[in-house]
Protein backbone atom coordinates (compact mmCIF):
# COMPACT_ATOMS: atom_id res chain seq x y z
CA UNK A 1 0.00 0.00 0.00
CA UNK A 2 3.02 2.58 0.13
CA UNK A 3 0.83 3.36 3.58
CA UNK A 4 3.34 2.94 6.15
CA UNK A 5 6.20 4.68 4.85
CA UNK A 6 4.06 7.91 4.78
CA UNK A 7 4.60 10.67 7.30
CA UNK A 8 1.77 12.66 8.56
CA UNK A 9 1.98 15.87 9.96
CA UNK A 10 -0.78 18.31 11.34
CA UNK A 11 -0.98 22.08 11.73
CA UNK A 12 -4.00 24.38 13.05
CA UNK A 13 -4.71 27.40 11.30
CA UNK A 14 -4.82 30.21 14.04
CA UNK A 15 -6.13 32.70 12.23
CA UNK A 16 -9.81 30.40 10.77
CA UNK A 17 -10.02 29.00 14.22
CA UNK A 18 -13.44 29.96 15.75
CA UNK A 19 -12.75 28.42 19.03
CA UNK A 20 -15.59 26.14 19.12
CA UNK A 21 -13.72 23.31 20.85
CA UNK A 22 -14.24 20.65 19.23
CA UNK A 23 -10.93 19.65 18.62
CA UNK A 24 -10.47 20.09 22.50
CA UNK A 25 -13.63 18.12 23.51
CA UNK A 26 -13.04 15.43 21.42
CA UNK A 27 -9.33 14.93 21.89
CA UNK A 28 -7.91 16.81 24.71
CA UNK A 29 -4.25 15.14 24.60
CA UNK A 30 -4.02 16.32 21.13
CA UNK A 31 -5.42 19.97 21.08
CA UNK A 32 -5.44 22.18 23.86
CA UNK A 33 -6.96 26.11 23.98
CA UNK A 34 -4.81 28.90 24.54
CA UNK A 35 -5.47 31.85 26.68
CA UNK A 36 -7.29 33.90 23.79
CA UNK A 37 -9.75 30.45 22.93
CA UNK A 38 -7.59 29.39 19.87
CA UNK A 39 -6.98 25.84 19.36
CA UNK A 40 -3.65 24.62 19.71
CA UNK A 41 -1.78 21.86 19.40
CA UNK A 42 -0.48 19.67 22.11
CA UNK A 43 2.69 17.20 22.42
CA UNK A 44 4.83 14.62 24.95
CA UNK A 45 3.37 13.35 28.03
CA UNK A 46 2.13 15.12 29.79
CA UNK A 47 0.92 17.40 26.92
CA UNK A 48 2.99 20.41 26.30
CA UNK A 49 1.26 22.88 23.71
CA UNK A 50 2.71 23.39 20.65
CA UNK A 51 0.73 26.16 19.12
CA UNK A 52 -0.25 26.01 15.76
CA UNK A 53 1.88 23.51 14.16
CA UNK A 54 3.39 21.59 11.76
CA UNK A 55 3.67 18.62 14.22
CA UNK A 56 4.37 15.12 12.97
CA UNK A 57 1.78 12.67 13.76
CA UNK A 58 2.83 8.91 15.67
CA UNK A 59 0.70 6.25 13.43
CA UNK A 60 -2.01 6.08 15.90
CA UNK A 61 -2.87 9.79 16.10
CA UNK A 62 -3.70 9.98 12.46
CA UNK A 63 -7.53 8.30 12.88
CA UNK A 64 -8.22 11.00 15.53
CA UNK A 65 -6.56 13.91 13.70
CA UNK A 66 -8.73 12.95 10.90
CA UNK A 67 -11.94 12.97 12.67
CA UNK A 68 -10.72 16.09 14.26
CA UNK A 69 -10.47 17.89 10.95
CA UNK A 70 -13.45 16.48 9.43
CA UNK A 71 -15.89 17.54 12.36
CA UNK A 72 -13.49 21.29 12.75
CA UNK A 73 -16.61 23.94 11.98
CA UNK A 74 -13.90 26.13 10.56
CA UNK A 75 -11.92 23.78 8.40
CA UNK A 76 -8.81 24.86 10.18
CA UNK A 77 -6.99 21.69 11.16
CA UNK A 78 -5.02 21.13 8.26
CA UNK A 79 -2.99 17.51 7.34
CA UNK A 80 -0.20 16.84 5.54
CA UNK A 81 1.49 14.05 4.17
CA UNK A 82 5.25 14.14 4.23
CA UNK A 83 7.12 11.80 2.09
CA UNK B 1 -47.71 7.07 24.80
CA UNK B 2 -45.14 4.42 24.72
CA UNK B 3 -40.85 5.64 25.32
CA UNK B 4 -39.00 2.77 22.86
CA UNK B 5 -35.82 4.22 23.86
CA UNK B 6 -36.69 3.22 27.59
CA UNK B 7 -37.09 -0.70 26.80
CA UNK B 8 -33.66 -0.52 24.72
CA UNK B 9 -31.89 -2.79 27.02
CA UNK B 10 -34.64 -5.69 26.11
CA UNK B 11 -34.16 -5.19 22.67
CA UNK B 12 -37.17 -3.51 20.93
CA UNK B 13 -39.45 -5.74 18.27
CA UNK B 14 -37.75 -4.77 15.14
CA UNK B 15 -38.98 -4.56 11.00
CA UNK B 16 -38.11 -8.01 9.66
CA UNK B 17 -34.85 -7.83 8.70
CA UNK B 18 -34.01 -4.76 10.70
CA UNK B 19 -30.25 -5.22 12.64
CA UNK B 20 -30.79 -4.77 16.41
CA UNK B 21 -28.11 -2.39 17.16
CA UNK B 22 -29.71 -1.77 20.39
CA UNK B 23 -26.87 -3.25 22.62
CA UNK B 24 -26.87 -0.49 25.02
CA UNK B 25 -29.02 2.65 26.16
CA UNK B 26 -27.12 4.75 23.66
CA UNK B 27 -27.50 3.08 20.92
CA UNK B 28 -29.48 4.58 17.98
CA UNK B 29 -33.87 2.69 18.40
CA UNK B 30 -35.14 1.27 15.19
CA UNK B 31 -38.33 2.24 15.09
CA UNK B 32 -41.24 -0.21 15.59
CA UNK B 33 -43.77 0.05 13.70
CA UNK B 34 -45.93 -3.59 13.09
CA UNK B 35 -43.65 -5.79 10.99
CA UNK B 36 -43.93 -5.78 7.95
CA UNK B 37 -44.62 -9.18 6.09
CA UNK B 38 -43.42 -9.04 2.08
CA UNK B 39 -45.86 -6.74 -0.39
CA UNK B 40 -49.06 -6.29 0.79
CA UNK B 41 -51.48 -6.30 -2.35
CA UNK B 42 -52.53 -3.36 -3.24
CA UNK B 43 -56.04 -3.45 -3.97
CA UNK B 44 -56.53 -5.01 0.04
CA UNK B 45 -54.45 -1.93 1.36
CA UNK B 46 -57.07 0.24 -0.83
CA UNK B 47 -60.23 -1.09 0.57
CA UNK B 48 -58.05 -0.87 4.10
CA UNK B 49 -57.45 2.87 3.30
CA UNK B 50 -59.13 4.22 0.56
CA UNK B 51 -56.64 7.58 0.77
CA UNK B 52 -54.09 5.98 0.20
CA UNK B 53 -52.91 7.61 -2.92
CA UNK B 54 -52.78 11.00 -1.79
CA UNK B 55 -50.78 9.67 0.95
CA UNK B 56 -47.93 8.46 -1.49
CA UNK B 57 -45.67 11.26 -1.58
CA UNK B 58 -44.67 12.44 -5.23
CA UNK B 59 -41.49 10.93 -5.03
CA UNK B 60 -42.61 7.51 -4.11
CA UNK B 61 -45.07 7.89 -7.30
CA UNK B 62 -42.99 8.88 -9.74
CA UNK B 63 -40.30 6.25 -8.94
CA UNK B 64 -42.73 3.19 -8.98
CA UNK B 65 -43.87 4.85 -12.79
CA UNK B 66 -40.05 4.92 -14.08
CA UNK B 67 -39.89 1.50 -13.10
CA UNK B 68 -37.67 1.89 -9.57
CA UNK B 69 -40.44 -0.69 -8.17
CA UNK B 70 -42.92 0.86 -5.10
CA UNK B 71 -41.22 1.98 -2.04
CA UNK B 72 -39.25 -0.44 0.43
CA UNK B 73 -40.29 -0.49 4.30
CA UNK B 74 -40.60 2.65 5.29
CA UNK B 75 -39.60 4.12 8.58
CA UNK B 76 -42.50 4.19 10.96
CA UNK B 77 -44.34 8.14 11.60
CA UNK B 78 -47.47 9.26 12.09
CA UNK B 79 -50.21 8.23 9.49
CA UNK B 80 -51.42 11.84 9.09
CA UNK B 81 -54.76 13.59 6.76
CA UNK B 82 -55.48 12.75 3.40
CA UNK B 83 -53.53 14.72 1.34
CA UNK B 84 -52.27 17.37 3.72
CA UNK B 85 -49.99 14.37 5.98
CA UNK B 86 -49.34 15.62 9.24
CA UNK B 87 -48.93 19.52 8.33
CA UNK B 88 -51.73 20.90 10.72
CA UNK B 89 -50.51 19.36 13.64
CA UNK B 90 -46.92 20.48 12.78
CA UNK B 91 -48.21 23.99 11.69
CA UNK B 92 -49.86 23.98 15.61
CA UNK B 93 -46.62 23.22 17.35
CA UNK B 94 -43.86 22.18 15.41
CA UNK B 95 -41.27 21.97 18.53
CA UNK B 96 -43.98 19.27 20.46
CA UNK B 97 -44.85 17.06 17.39
CA UNK B 98 -41.37 16.30 16.86
CA UNK B 99 -40.75 15.75 20.20
CA UNK B 100 -43.44 13.59 21.12
CA UNK B 101 -43.04 11.63 17.93
CA UNK B 102 -39.38 10.78 18.48
CA UNK B 103 -41.14 9.61 21.64
CA UNK B 104 -43.31 7.51 20.26
CA UNK B 105 -41.05 6.28 16.99
CA UNK B 106 -37.19 6.34 18.10
CA UNK B 107 -34.62 7.13 16.35
CA UNK B 108 -36.05 7.23 12.71
CA UNK B 109 -39.36 8.26 11.82
CA UNK B 110 -41.46 9.67 9.06
CA UNK B 111 -43.79 12.47 8.66
CA UNK B 112 -46.23 12.62 5.58
CA UNK B 113 -46.50 15.95 4.16
CA UNK B 114 -47.91 17.27 1.14
CA UNK B 115 -45.97 16.54 -2.26
CA UNK B 116 -42.86 14.94 -0.40
CA UNK B 117 -42.08 12.99 3.07
CA UNK B 118 -40.06 14.01 5.73
CA UNK B 119 -37.64 11.44 7.09
CA UNK B 120 -36.60 12.49 11.00
CA UNK B 121 -33.68 11.32 12.83
CA UNK B 122 -33.42 11.83 16.52
CA UNK B 123 -30.05 9.94 17.30
CA UNK B 124 -26.97 11.84 17.31
CA UNK B 125 -24.79 8.75 15.12
CA UNK B 126 -27.92 9.19 12.55
CA UNK B 127 -27.69 12.97 12.77
CA UNK B 128 -23.76 12.79 12.17
CA UNK B 129 -24.47 10.73 9.19
CA UNK B 130 -26.36 13.26 6.89
CA UNK B 131 -25.00 16.46 8.85
CA UNK B 132 -21.53 15.42 8.63
CA UNK B 133 -21.48 14.27 5.29
CA UNK B 134 -18.57 16.30 3.31
CA UNK B 135 -19.34 15.67 -0.10
CA UNK B 136 -21.98 17.39 -0.58
CA UNK B 137 -24.28 14.41 -0.83
CA UNK B 138 -26.69 16.16 1.81
CA UNK B 139 -27.46 19.30 0.11
CA UNK B 140 -29.51 22.57 1.67
CA UNK B 141 -31.63 23.53 -0.94
CA UNK B 142 -31.77 19.86 -2.94
CA UNK B 143 -33.86 20.26 -5.87
CA UNK B 144 -34.32 23.67 -6.00
CA UNK B 145 -30.51 24.00 -7.10
CA UNK B 146 -31.71 26.62 -9.70
CA UNK B 147 -32.96 28.85 -7.81
CA UNK B 148 -29.86 30.34 -6.34
CA UNK B 149 -28.53 31.43 -10.09
CA UNK B 150 -31.94 33.48 -10.39
CA UNK B 151 -31.62 34.98 -6.86
CA UNK B 152 -27.56 35.21 -6.47
CA UNK B 153 -25.91 32.32 -4.34
CA UNK B 154 -25.10 32.54 -0.93
CA UNK B 155 -22.81 30.49 1.15
CA UNK B 156 -26.02 27.73 2.43
CA UNK B 157 -26.81 27.35 -1.26
CA UNK B 158 -23.84 25.72 -2.27
CA UNK B 159 -22.08 22.29 -2.12
CA UNK B 160 -19.26 21.01 -3.83
CA UNK B 161 -16.24 22.59 -5.12
CA UNK B 162 -18.22 26.30 -5.38
CA UNK B 163 -19.06 25.83 -1.85
CA UNK B 164 -15.23 24.98 -0.27
CA UNK B 165 -14.12 28.34 -2.03
CA UNK B 166 -16.84 30.39 -1.00
CA UNK B 167 -16.12 29.36 2.54
CA UNK B 168 -12.77 29.89 2.11
CA UNK B 169 -13.09 33.40 1.38
CA UNK B 170 -14.94 34.17 4.21
CA UNK B 171 -13.87 31.75 7.05
CA UNK B 172 -10.81 34.77 8.09
CA UNK B 173 -13.79 37.11 9.02
CA UNK B 174 -15.27 34.88 11.42
CA UNK B 175 -11.94 33.54 12.72
CA UNK B 176 -11.34 34.45 16.56
CA UNK B 177 -8.90 36.62 15.75
CA UNK B 178 -10.35 38.60 13.31
CA UNK B 179 -13.41 39.13 15.31
CA UNK B 180 -11.03 40.67 18.26
CA UNK B 181 -10.61 43.49 15.66
CA UNK B 182 -14.46 44.01 15.49
CA UNK B 183 -15.38 43.47 19.05
CA UNK B 184 -14.36 47.13 20.28
CA UNK B 185 -16.96 48.44 17.59
CA UNK B 186 -19.38 45.83 18.68
CA UNK B 187 -18.71 46.55 22.34
CA UNK B 188 -19.17 50.60 21.93
CA UNK B 189 -22.30 50.32 19.98
CA UNK B 190 -23.84 48.25 22.26
CA UNK B 191 -23.18 49.94 25.24
CA UNK B 192 -24.15 53.14 23.68
CA UNK B 193 -27.51 51.56 22.80
CA UNK B 194 -28.05 49.81 26.32
CA UNK B 195 -27.24 53.19 28.23
CA UNK B 196 -30.53 54.50 26.42
CA UNK B 197 -32.38 52.01 28.50
CA UNK B 198 -31.90 53.71 31.39
CA UNK B 199 -35.25 56.27 30.59
CA UNK B 200 -37.32 53.15 31.07
CA UNK B 201 -35.53 51.80 34.89
CA UNK B 202 -36.95 52.17 38.25
CA UNK B 203 -40.28 53.65 36.11
CA UNK B 204 -42.10 49.81 36.29
CA UNK B 205 -43.18 50.17 33.03
CA UNK B 206 -42.97 46.96 30.90
CA UNK B 207 -40.83 46.64 27.26
CA UNK B 208 -40.36 43.94 25.27
CA UNK B 209 -36.71 43.32 25.67
CA UNK B 210 -36.43 41.12 22.76
CA UNK B 211 -37.43 44.03 20.55
CA UNK B 212 -35.37 46.12 22.48
CA UNK B 213 -32.21 43.88 21.93
CA UNK B 214 -32.61 43.31 17.92
CA UNK B 215 -32.49 47.19 18.46
CA UNK B 216 -29.05 47.02 19.95
CA UNK B 217 -27.76 44.00 17.74
CA UNK B 218 -28.73 45.27 14.04
CA UNK B 219 -27.35 48.29 14.48
CA UNK B 220 -23.98 46.90 16.12
CA UNK B 221 -24.12 43.90 13.36
CA UNK B 222 -24.39 46.96 10.23
CA UNK B 223 -21.91 49.01 11.50
CA UNK B 224 -19.53 46.05 12.18
CA UNK B 225 -20.04 44.61 8.49
CA UNK B 226 -20.68 48.12 6.53
CA UNK B 227 -18.65 50.73 8.99
CA UNK B 228 -21.34 52.83 8.28
CA UNK B 229 -24.32 54.37 10.13
CA UNK B 230 -27.48 53.82 9.18
CA UNK B 231 -30.36 55.59 10.19
CA UNK B 232 -33.05 55.00 12.78
CA UNK B 233 -35.73 54.69 9.76
CA UNK B 234 -33.07 52.34 8.16
CA UNK B 235 -32.66 50.11 10.99
CA UNK B 236 -36.38 49.90 11.64
CA UNK B 237 -37.01 49.19 8.10
CA UNK B 238 -34.30 46.74 7.70
CA UNK B 239 -35.04 45.14 10.73
CA UNK B 240 -38.83 44.39 9.45
CA UNK B 241 -37.08 42.95 6.45
CA UNK B 242 -34.55 40.77 7.14
CA UNK B 243 -38.01 39.25 9.09
CA UNK B 244 -40.11 39.34 6.32
CA UNK B 245 -37.26 37.49 4.28
CA UNK B 246 -36.58 34.67 7.06
CA UNK B 247 -40.39 34.10 7.13
CA UNK B 248 -40.41 32.98 3.27
CA UNK B 249 -37.80 30.38 4.00
CA UNK B 250 -39.89 29.53 6.87
CA UNK B 251 -43.26 29.37 5.31
CA UNK B 252 -41.50 26.80 2.44
CA UNK B 253 -41.57 24.21 5.55
CA UNK B 254 -45.06 24.68 6.23
CA UNK B 255 -44.15 25.44 10.01
CA UNK B 256 -44.80 29.26 9.56
CA UNK B 257 -47.53 31.30 7.78
CA UNK B 258 -46.73 32.80 4.54
CA UNK B 259 -45.87 36.85 4.50
CA UNK B 260 -47.55 38.96 3.04
CA UNK B 261 -47.07 37.95 -1.36
CA UNK B 262 -48.78 41.12 -2.77
CA UNK B 263 -47.13 44.52 -2.77
CA UNK B 264 -50.00 46.55 -2.11
CA UNK B 265 -49.59 50.37 -0.92
CA UNK B 266 -49.47 51.10 2.91
CA UNK B 267 -48.34 47.48 4.15
CA UNK B 268 -45.56 45.68 4.41
CA UNK B 269 -44.86 42.56 2.07
CA UNK B 270 -42.34 40.34 1.04
CA UNK B 271 -41.23 41.61 -2.35
CA UNK B 272 -41.81 45.06 -0.70
CA UNK B 273 -38.83 43.61 1.79
CA UNK B 274 -36.80 42.09 -0.60
CA UNK B 275 -36.48 45.32 -2.82
CA UNK B 276 -35.35 47.59 0.17
CA UNK B 277 -33.32 45.26 1.45
CA UNK B 278 -31.67 44.96 -1.98
CA UNK B 279 -31.49 48.26 -2.66
CA UNK B 280 -29.93 49.16 0.42
CA UNK B 281 -27.26 46.54 0.23
CA UNK B 282 -26.70 47.70 -3.63
CA UNK B 283 -26.43 51.26 -2.16
CA UNK B 284 -23.64 50.47 0.48
CA UNK B 285 -21.71 48.96 -1.73
CA UNK B 286 -21.88 50.89 -4.50
CA UNK B 287 -20.97 53.91 -2.03
CA UNK B 288 -17.60 51.83 -1.17
CA UNK B 289 -17.06 51.32 -4.29
CA UNK B 290 -16.91 54.90 -5.29
CA UNK B 291 -14.96 55.95 -1.83
CA UNK B 292 -12.96 53.01 -1.24
CA UNK B 293 -11.42 52.27 2.82
CA UNK B 294 -8.56 50.60 3.94
CA UNK B 295 -11.06 49.31 7.07
CA UNK B 296 -11.05 45.58 7.47
CA UNK B 297 -15.36 45.23 7.29
CA UNK B 298 -16.87 42.45 6.04
CA UNK B 299 -17.81 44.63 2.92
CA UNK B 300 -14.25 45.05 1.86
CA UNK B 301 -13.68 41.37 2.45
CA UNK B 302 -16.32 40.14 0.39
CA UNK B 303 -15.48 43.28 -2.57
CA UNK B 304 -11.88 42.04 -2.17
CA UNK B 305 -12.19 38.15 -2.06
CA UNK B 306 -11.45 36.42 -4.87
CA UNK B 307 -12.09 32.56 -6.63
CA UNK B 308 -8.99 30.33 -7.17
CA UNK B 309 -9.57 31.28 -10.62
CA UNK B 310 -8.82 34.88 -9.38
CA UNK B 311 -12.61 36.45 -10.50
CA UNK B 312 -14.77 38.02 -7.86
CA UNK B 313 -17.80 37.55 -6.34
CA UNK B 314 -20.91 38.27 -9.07
CA UNK B 315 -22.92 41.41 -7.99
CA UNK B 316 -25.81 38.92 -7.48
CA UNK B 317 -23.92 37.20 -5.30
CA UNK B 318 -22.37 39.41 -3.20
CA UNK B 319 -25.65 41.24 -2.48
CA UNK B 320 -27.68 38.12 -1.43
CA UNK B 321 -24.15 36.76 0.65
CA UNK B 322 -24.42 40.47 2.61
CA UNK B 323 -28.13 39.86 2.80
CA UNK B 324 -27.54 36.39 4.68
CA UNK B 325 -24.85 37.44 6.83
CA UNK B 326 -27.04 40.30 8.09
CA UNK B 327 -30.57 37.47 8.68
CA UNK B 328 -28.21 35.34 9.75
CA UNK B 329 -25.83 37.63 12.36
CA UNK B 330 -28.69 39.54 14.01
CA UNK B 331 -31.94 37.66 14.06
CA UNK B 332 -30.43 34.24 15.71
CA UNK B 333 -28.68 36.16 18.04
CA UNK B 334 -31.67 38.27 19.31
CA UNK B 335 -33.36 35.05 19.61
CA UNK B 336 -31.49 32.77 21.57
CA UNK B 337 -30.46 35.62 23.85
CA UNK B 338 -34.17 36.37 24.70
CA UNK B 339 -34.66 32.53 25.13
CA UNK B 340 -31.42 32.68 27.78
CA UNK B 341 -33.20 35.55 29.56
CA UNK B 342 -36.30 34.08 29.61
CA UNK B 343 -35.66 31.25 31.52
CA UNK B 344 -32.18 32.77 33.60
CA UNK B 345 -34.28 35.51 34.90
CA UNK B 346 -36.35 33.30 37.06
CA UNK B 347 -33.43 31.76 38.48
CA UNK B 348 -32.03 33.97 41.71
CA UNK B 349 -29.27 31.27 42.24
CA UNK B 350 -27.94 31.54 38.58
CA UNK B 351 -28.12 34.74 38.41
CA UNK B 352 -26.35 35.53 41.48
CA UNK B 353 -23.58 33.45 39.97
CA UNK B 354 -23.79 35.54 36.93
CA UNK B 355 -23.79 38.99 38.56
CA UNK B 356 -20.45 38.00 40.32
CA UNK B 357 -19.21 36.47 37.75
CA UNK B 358 -19.71 39.66 35.71
CA UNK B 359 -19.02 41.78 39.22
CA UNK B 360 -15.16 40.80 38.39
CA UNK B 361 -14.89 42.97 35.26
CA UNK B 362 -14.87 45.97 37.55
CA UNK B 363 -17.25 47.64 35.59
CA UNK B 364 -15.08 47.28 32.70
CA UNK B 365 -16.60 47.27 29.05
CA UNK B 366 -15.91 43.48 28.17
CA UNK B 367 -13.04 43.01 25.44
CA UNK B 368 -12.11 39.53 23.85
CA UNK B 369 -9.46 38.85 26.85
CA UNK B 370 -12.36 38.90 29.10
CA UNK B 371 -13.94 36.18 27.49
CA UNK B 372 -12.47 32.98 29.02
CA UNK B 373 -13.64 34.31 32.11
CA UNK B 374 -17.07 34.70 31.27
CA UNK B 375 -17.52 31.28 31.56
CA UNK B 376 -20.68 30.98 33.58
CA UNK B 377 -22.11 33.62 31.10
CA UNK B 378 -21.51 31.29 28.10
CA UNK B 379 -23.37 28.67 29.99
CA UNK B 380 -26.28 30.37 30.48
CA UNK B 381 -26.32 31.24 27.14
CA UNK B 382 -25.75 27.92 25.83
CA UNK B 383 -28.55 26.29 28.57
CA UNK B 384 -30.40 28.99 27.28
CA UNK B 385 -30.18 27.73 23.15
CA UNK B 386 -30.89 24.29 24.12
CA UNK B 387 -34.03 25.25 25.63
CA UNK B 388 -34.81 27.44 22.49
CA UNK B 389 -34.06 24.48 20.15
CA UNK B 390 -34.68 24.78 16.65
CA UNK B 391 -37.65 22.85 15.32
CA UNK B 392 -36.22 21.32 12.15
CA UNK B 393 -32.93 21.55 10.39
CA UNK B 394 -33.14 19.52 7.15
CA UNK B 395 -31.10 18.71 4.25
CA UNK B 396 -31.90 16.89 0.74
CA UNK B 397 -30.63 13.48 0.09
CA UNK B 398 -28.72 14.33 -3.62
CA UNK B 399 -28.05 10.17 -3.66
CA UNK B 400 -29.97 7.17 -2.60
CA UNK B 401 -28.50 6.30 1.02
CA UNK B 402 -29.43 3.58 3.48
CA UNK B 403 -30.31 5.17 7.71
CA UNK B 404 -30.49 3.02 10.34
CA UNK B 405 -31.46 0.31 7.65
CA UNK B 406 -33.86 2.33 5.73
CA UNK B 407 -33.99 3.26 2.00
CA UNK B 408 -33.37 6.82 1.63
CA UNK B 409 -34.27 7.41 -1.73
CA UNK B 410 -32.49 10.51 -4.00
CA UNK B 411 -34.36 13.92 -3.18
CA UNK B 412 -36.02 12.76 0.03
CA UNK B 413 -35.72 15.50 2.73
CA UNK B 414 -33.86 14.43 6.07
CA UNK B 415 -33.97 16.37 8.88
CA UNK B 416 -33.35 16.34 12.35
CA UNK B 417 -35.49 18.47 15.75
CA UNK B 418 -32.94 20.48 17.90
CA UNK B 419 -35.48 21.28 19.69
CA UNK B 420 -36.31 17.20 20.43
CA UNK B 421 -32.69 16.40 20.39
CA UNK B 422 -32.18 19.33 22.72
CA UNK B 423 -34.69 17.77 25.45
CA UNK B 424 -34.22 13.73 24.41
CA UNK B 425 -33.81 12.57 28.46
CA UNK B 426 -31.21 10.05 27.45
CA UNK B 427 -28.63 12.89 27.06
CA UNK B 428 -30.65 15.67 29.86
CA UNK B 429 -31.96 14.30 32.42
CA UNK B 430 -34.84 16.32 33.53
CA UNK B 431 -34.58 17.90 30.22
CA UNK B 432 -37.30 20.30 31.01
CA UNK B 433 -34.86 22.14 33.90
CA UNK B 434 -33.33 25.40 32.73
CA UNK B 435 -29.59 24.46 34.93
CA UNK B 436 -26.25 26.07 33.22
CA UNK B 437 -24.00 23.50 35.28
CA UNK B 438 -24.92 20.93 32.43
CA UNK B 439 -22.11 23.07 30.57
CA UNK B 440 -19.63 23.36 33.19
CA UNK B 441 -19.33 20.54 34.22
CA UNK B 442 -16.47 18.90 32.45
CA UNK B 443 -17.71 14.80 33.08
CA UNK B 444 -21.46 15.96 32.33
CA UNK B 445 -20.10 17.78 29.00
CA UNK B 446 -18.15 14.54 28.47
CA UNK B 447 -20.77 11.90 28.90
CA UNK B 448 -22.75 13.40 26.30
CA UNK B 449 -22.70 12.72 22.35
CA UNK B 450 -20.94 15.99 20.46
CA UNK B 451 -24.47 15.92 18.55
CA UNK B 452 -26.43 16.29 21.48
CA UNK B 453 -26.58 20.16 21.28
CA UNK B 454 -26.40 21.51 18.14
CA UNK B 455 -27.82 25.05 18.09
CA UNK B 456 -25.22 25.67 15.50
CA UNK B 457 -25.73 22.57 13.39
CA UNK B 458 -22.58 20.60 12.27
CA UNK B 459 -20.35 19.68 9.87
CA UNK B 460 -19.57 21.40 6.79
CA UNK B 461 -22.55 24.04 6.61
CA UNK B 462 -21.75 24.82 10.43
CA UNK B 463 -22.74 28.17 11.36
CA UNK B 464 -19.71 30.27 10.14
CA UNK B 465 -20.33 33.04 12.77
CA UNK B 466 -20.55 30.54 16.22
CA UNK B 467 -17.74 32.58 17.54
CA UNK B 468 -19.50 36.00 16.75
CA UNK B 469 -22.48 34.60 18.67
CA UNK B 470 -20.81 33.47 21.98
CA UNK B 471 -18.99 37.04 21.62
CA UNK B 472 -21.81 38.84 21.60
CA UNK B 473 -23.80 36.75 23.62
CA UNK B 474 -21.21 37.38 26.34
CA UNK B 475 -20.61 41.23 25.78
CA UNK B 476 -24.39 41.99 25.91
CA UNK B 477 -25.24 39.70 29.02
CA UNK B 478 -22.53 41.95 30.50
CA UNK B 479 -23.06 44.99 29.91
CA UNK B 480 -26.90 44.75 30.38
CA UNK B 481 -26.17 43.39 33.96
CA UNK B 482 -23.70 46.27 34.51
CA UNK B 483 -26.46 48.75 34.76
CA UNK B 484 -29.77 47.22 35.22
CA UNK B 485 -32.00 44.59 36.69
CA UNK B 486 -34.34 43.00 34.96
CA UNK B 487 -37.56 41.34 35.89
CA UNK B 488 -40.02 39.22 34.64
CA UNK B 489 -43.95 39.30 35.28
CA UNK B 490 -44.63 36.59 38.06
CA UNK B 491 -45.94 33.24 36.41
CA UNK B 492 -44.81 34.27 33.16
CA UNK B 493 -43.78 31.56 31.03
CA UNK B 494 -42.01 31.79 27.42
CA UNK B 495 -43.88 30.10 24.60
CA UNK B 496 -42.13 29.30 21.29
CA UNK B 497 -42.64 30.96 18.21
CA UNK B 498 -41.26 29.63 14.86
CA UNK B 499 -40.17 32.43 12.85
CA UNK B 500 -37.38 30.73 11.02
CA UNK B 501 -35.30 31.45 14.10
CA UNK B 502 -37.30 30.27 17.51
CA UNK B 503 -38.13 33.63 19.14
CA UNK B 504 -40.44 34.06 21.96
CA UNK B 505 -43.80 34.42 21.49
CA UNK B 506 -45.13 37.58 21.84
CA UNK B 507 -41.95 39.11 22.90
CA UNK B 508 -39.94 39.03 26.36
CA UNK B 509 -41.94 41.47 29.12
CA UNK B 510 -39.36 42.92 31.29
CA UNK B 511 -39.47 45.71 34.09
CA UNK B 512 -35.72 47.39 34.48
CA UNK B 513 -34.49 48.93 37.72
CA UNK B 514 -30.78 50.43 37.45
CA UNK B 515 -28.22 48.50 39.76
Amino acid sequence: MGEVAKRFSVSVDQDLCMGSGYCVHAYPGLFGLDSDGIAELLQGDPPQPVGGGPMVLGPDQVGAVRKASDTCPAAAIHIQVDL
Amino acid sequence: MTLPRESVDTCPVLPEGGACAASGSDQPVVGQDEPPTGRVNPWSRLKRDPFLPTRMQVLALARALNGHGRPGPLPPGPKGLPVVGSVLSLRRDPYEFFRQSAAEYGDIYRVPMPLYDMIIVQHPDFVSHFMDEPTGRYSMVGPARFLPSLIGAAIPMLEGDKFRQRRRMMMPLFGRRHLARVADTLADEFVDRIDRWSRWAGRGEIIDLQHEISQVTLPAFLRAMFSSSITQQEIRETDIDLRTFLGLIAAGTFMAPLPNLIPLPGRQSAPRSMLRLALLVRRLVNQRRSEPTETPDLLNLLLDARYDDGSPLSERDLVMELIILMAGGYETVVASLSWTLAHLLVHPDHLAKLYDEIEALGGLTPTPADLPRLTWAKACFDEGQRLQGHPLNPRFAMEDDVIGGYHIPQFSMVGVSLYSVHRDPRWWPEPDRYDPARFTDEALVKARPRLAFMPFGSGPHHCIGSGMAYMNAQFLLTIMFQRYRLTLPKGWAPEHKFAFSSTVKAGLPVTLARV
